[in-house]
């Protein structure tokens, strides 16, 4: 593949399972929060950060992302692009509402 | 019959190509089983084609019950009552026939002939060849592909009888109707159209990867012929935009097989009672999804066209096209575009203002994109030296045709005028139009063209130009009165014609915006323009089939044509190019000054 | 002509076939999850008040869940540099452990997938509400006769809203429900409310994933394997690709854990 051509199987193993352990942390602290219920706008919040931070760690680190080529990453943020404008566009139409009327 | 296991001994250059392939195959893997991207287009093709002439057949029988309802069907009215009984009774079609007809004629058209014909069949045909690889990137992955549509193909087809009949609720599928029909024939749609996302997911896959990968030395991306660069962008349009109907329409499965809500609302009621569900669900988000696919289909629909139509057009000009690089920003715009425009579709759902204008502006923007790639090609046009055979007349007709189309769009687009417009005829004329003398000519333009490199002969040229002269008529006798209609208020899915919302009725007596005898009276027009349509199609499939072996033997560039594909021997072999090409220059170097030919093709030194 | 660049990479994309056909899919397999994401918002933020559950799912066994599935991705990708380092027992190893927390994985969840089949909401005829898991059945019981009686282990509301947490575990107690009292029962299957559909979706849609991933993986770590042998660098673009795949299944999960289980 690329420069990141592991030669060391135990020096990799460690990286790899101290993002485990950070991705483990974050999980434990999701539910935490749950726990602590939260108001609801903060938890969700908290919540999906937790969650975005996650994937992010597990996407760069384990699927190698930071190490690829910009023509992926380039395909990659476009896909996040329409996939964000799915649902923005989508809620946006369902909260907009004609003048007079009101939801529910 | 099994052919044996040496090589055919005359085919000397195919065994030079074969040099490190193994036997020659049997019948089965040579052109059931085969992972050869020409045999597999050709199979999409052919399958395609049988589904389009299918498709039109059912909009005949459609058209026969607007123009006459309840009048028998002729030469067809009783096979349909043999075939599927009661709802054909006396050989009439009965409203749920007609709605079942209207279903499967959208969906079998978008899904199964125009899609699999322009990108399965000229996608996996021409792309390989023209960027000078040997196959697409994975051949077994290209003939899963297939196969998936194939046995999507015949799930559609299946439902048509099997009891209850084919799915009813349009080819949008708009949930609550879709899922309380109480028979099967959605849940058959919607599985045909799980096999049907499939093989266009893994067809994409591939097109894209092998686009990428899979280029010619020299072959830079601003050297790639346009054609190519439509189907690039086609295929990330199906890619990107198919997943959020397939979960939408594993969902609507859901709905129909457990009972789920997540489409239906609370308090729905059906048949006059209030019906068993949980509720909580949302109509409208099917429709976000679904549209959410439809819109980038319709350019899926169009842009390979346009790239077929650019690599004719420079060819029968005799010089490169106009515009090359906007052509190539206009089509990753347009790409782009797509992808937020879709609720104009929705623009009658009870948006607020707000989201509306979003999304016609977007729409607005959407047009200029097209508008470059139309104006290029017309502008090349311009000082060319233009022989006029089949495919390039076909190919010239497809500008205005797609002007047409177009055009009549933009009312569509502008929320304001959608709320006349929305659901009535004016919107079948404005997408058949793009459709229909739009895709279908490009489509058979570059079949004309690509049938000498794929069997070495050329179409008769006079039955062609009779195709050409009878379809551009009668495609405008078909379509051009439906703006009137729809302008008029006609609304679509009607299955008597209108005849209940017009002033023939004596219910309407008095009534305001009522339909005119005379708009009513163009359904005739409509349905005979059909007819000759239909018959135009003759002469086109016989000579398709007798070209094969009786048409005028060529060499292996007919054309004088510069791109790689017709650097190939023909038919081109299995792994197609004798040596590996090298690209030296552009797409479209025809009439360079100085040159011994008027045309330098791209792997010439 | 062989078809090039399907082990080497292509110096101006940096990459071989496969990897770019893998993103590609991995793309679209976004676009498909986030149809269904965008879904359960839809729903979520259209639900009237006190009609959206919280607290239904089982968070211990989700989070368990989680270590599983993002233990197997380490193991995973610690397959492929066993691939690289070309240490054929400890590939076998990896991908061995991870078949065994994907199919651990997939074991705790047919579990909740029971759990929530036997989990009943019966209305009663005087107006209030049993819920909870199904014990047993006495042999007569014909909800249509109105013979014989259910007993749950759960509790009696008084009102739809009431059900919408999930109470705590101190206060289920055994019901016993006789058939006539009984105006109408359900268990929590997708067609239960919208929440449970999209949870059955969601969740069914994601475990079609893993199981697709165990066949995949399962085939390269068994029959498969043969082709370390014959083609490694073939092998080992197989076994990095796959495994790609395997985190992404990973990542949706990160996404649907705390979406169904914690919000």
């Amino acid at each position: 593949m690329s420069d990141h051509s592991p030669d060391n199987f135990q020096g990799y193993a460690k990286r790899c399972f101290t993002i485990f352990g950070v991705v483990m942390a974050i999980t434990l602290m999701m539910v935490a929060v749950h726990f602590a219920h939260l108001p609801t706008a903060l938890g969700i919040g908290l919540t999906l950060v937790a969650a975005v931070v996650n994937a992010a760690l597990v996407a760069g680190y384990l699927m190698h992302i930071v190490s690829e080529r910009k023509l992926t990453i380039i395909v990659l943020l476009f896909t996040f692009f329409f996939f964000a404008g799915l649902f923005v566009l989508t809620l946006g139409a369902h909260y907009s509402l004609p003048w007079g009327t009101s939801m529910h | 019959m099994h052919a044996s296991s040496h090589a055919a001994p005359h085919h000397d250059h195919a065994a030079a190509a074969h040099h490190d392939d193994h036997a020659e195959p049997n019948f089965w893997r040579k052109y059931i089983f085969s992972t050869d991207h020409k045999v597999v287009g050709i199979q999409y093709g052919l399958t395609a084609l049988c589904f389009l002439l299918f498709g039109f057949g059912l909009m005949l029988m459609m058209r026969w019950q607007i123009a006459k309802p309840g009048q028998p069907i002729p030469f067809v009215g009783d096979l349909l009552y043999k075939v599927l009984g009661d709802v054909a009774a006396g050989g009439v079609m009965s409203p749920d026939l007609y709605n079942s007809f209207g279903a499967m004629h959208g969906t079998i058209m978008v899904f199964l002939a125009i899609v699999p014909l322009a990108v399965g069949a000229f996608g996996n045909y021409v792309v390989p060849l023209q960027i000078g690889a040997c196959d697409m990137a994975f051949p077994r992955l290209n003939m899963a592909s297939y196969q998936f549509y194939f046995v999507g193909g015949v799930i559609m087809l299946a439902s048509f009888f099997i009891p209850g009949g084919a799915a009813q609720a349009g080819w949008t599928s708009y949930p609550p109707l879709a899922t309380t029909v109480p028979t099967n024939g959605q849940t058959f749609w919607l599985i045909g159209m799980v096999f049907l996302i499939t093989s266009s997911l893994l067809g994409s896959v591939n097109i894209i990867t092998t686009i990428i990968q899979l280029r010619a030395p020299g072959l830079t991306w601003m050297r790639l012929p346009f054609c190519v660069w439509a189907q690039f962008v086609a295929s990330f349009l199906l890619l990107l935009a198919f997943p959020p109907l397939e979960a939408a329409g594993v969902m609507q499965l859901v709905d129909k097989l457990a009972g789920s809500s997540l489409f239906l609302p609370t308090g729905l009621a059906v048949g006059g009672a209030t019906a068993d569900i949980s509720g909580g669900g949302s109509p409208l988000l099917w429709q976000h999804l679904f549209w959410f696919l439809a819109h980038p289909e319709v350019y899926v629909l169009i842009l390979p066209a346009m790239g077929l139509i650019a690599d004719i057009i420079a060819n029968n000009t005799r010089k490169p096209l106009w515009g090359y690089k906007s052509l190539v920003f206009a089509s990753l715009g347009l790409g782009f575009l797509s992808f937020i425009v879709w609720a104009h579709h929705m623009y009658l759902t009870g948006m607020g203002t707000r989201i509306a204008t979003f999304f016609q502006t977007t729409t607005m923007l959407i047009s200029i994109p097209s508008v470059i790639i139309l104006t290029c090609l017309l502008l090349s046009l311009w000082g060319g030296s233009i022989r006029f055979n089949t495919p390039m007349l076909f190919a010239i007709a497809f500008l205005p045709m797609f002007g047409i189309g177009g055009l009549t769009g933009l009312p569509l687009g502008f929320s304001a005028s959608d709320l006349h417009l929305h659901d009535t005829y004016y919107v079948i004329s404005h997408f058949h139009y793009v459709v229909a003398p739009g895709t279908i000519f490009a489509l058979f333009a570059g079949i004309y063209f690509w049938f000498p490199k794929i069997t070495g002969r050329m179409m008769n040229e006079f039955w062609g130009r009779v195709h050409f002269v009878c379809s551009l008529v009668f495609m405008n006798v078909v379509f051009m009165p439906m703006f009137a209609q729809g302008m008029a208020g006609m609304l679509r899915r009607m299955s008597d014609g209108g005849v209940n919302y017009s002033q023939l009725s004596s219910a309407n007596e008095g009534v305001q915006g009522a339909l005119s005898p005379f708009i009513i009276g163009l359904n005739n027009y409509i349905v005979w323009g059909a007819v000759c349509l239909g018959l135009a199609q003759i002469p086109f499939i016989i000579n398709l089939f007798w070209s094969i072996k009786h048409g005028k033997k060529v060499g292996d560039n007919p054309w004088n044509a510069t791109t790689l594909d017709w650097a190939t021997p023909t038919p081109p072999p299995h792994g197609n190019f004798l040596t590996p090409p090298t690209v030296y220059r552009g797409p479209y170097e025809y009439s360079v000054p100085g040159a011994p030919k008027d045309f330098s093709p791209q792997n010439e030194k | 002509m062989e078809i090039p660049y399907t082990i080497q990479p292509r110096p101006d994309t940096g990459t071989y076939n496969a990897k770019i056909g893998m993103w590609l899919f991995l793309a679209s397999e976004v676009m498909l999850f986030g149809g269904l994401f965008s879904s359960y918002i839809l729903l979520r933020v259209g639900a009237p008040a006190d009609t959206w559950p919280h607290g239904w799912l089982n968070v211990p066994l989700g989070t368990i869940n989680t270590a599983l599935l993002s233990l197997s991705a380490i193991t995973t990708l610690l397959a492929w540099v066993a691939c690289k380092t070309k240490n054929y027992g400890r590939f076998k190893l990896c991908h061995g452990l991870t078949l065994l927390l994907a199919v651990t994985f997939l074991g705790i969840k047919a579990y909740e997938y029971r759990d929530k089949f036997l989990h009943y909401e019966v209305r009663l005829t005087d107006g209030r509400i049993a819920d909870g898991h199904l014990e047993e059945k006495s042999k007569d019981f014909d909800l249509a006769k109105k013979t014989g009686e259910v007993v749950l282990h759960g509790r009696i509301v008084g009102s739809q809203a009431e059900l919408m947490t999930h109470g705590k575990a101190a206060d289920m107690k055994e019901i016993k429900v006789a058939a006539a009292d009984i105006k109408r029962m359900q268990n929590y299957g997708p067609w239960h409310n919208t929440y449970l559909a999209i949870y059955f979706v969601l969740t069914g849609l994601h475990a079609l994933h893993i199981i697709g991933g165990i066949l995949i993986i399962g085939y390269y770590w068994g029959p498969g394997s043969a082709m370390w042998f014959t083609n490694h660098e073939l092998f080992t673009n197989r076994i990095e690709v796959s495994g790609l795949f395997w985190h992404f299944v990973d990542l949706v999960w990160i996404f649907l854990f705390p979406v169904l289980y914690l919000m």
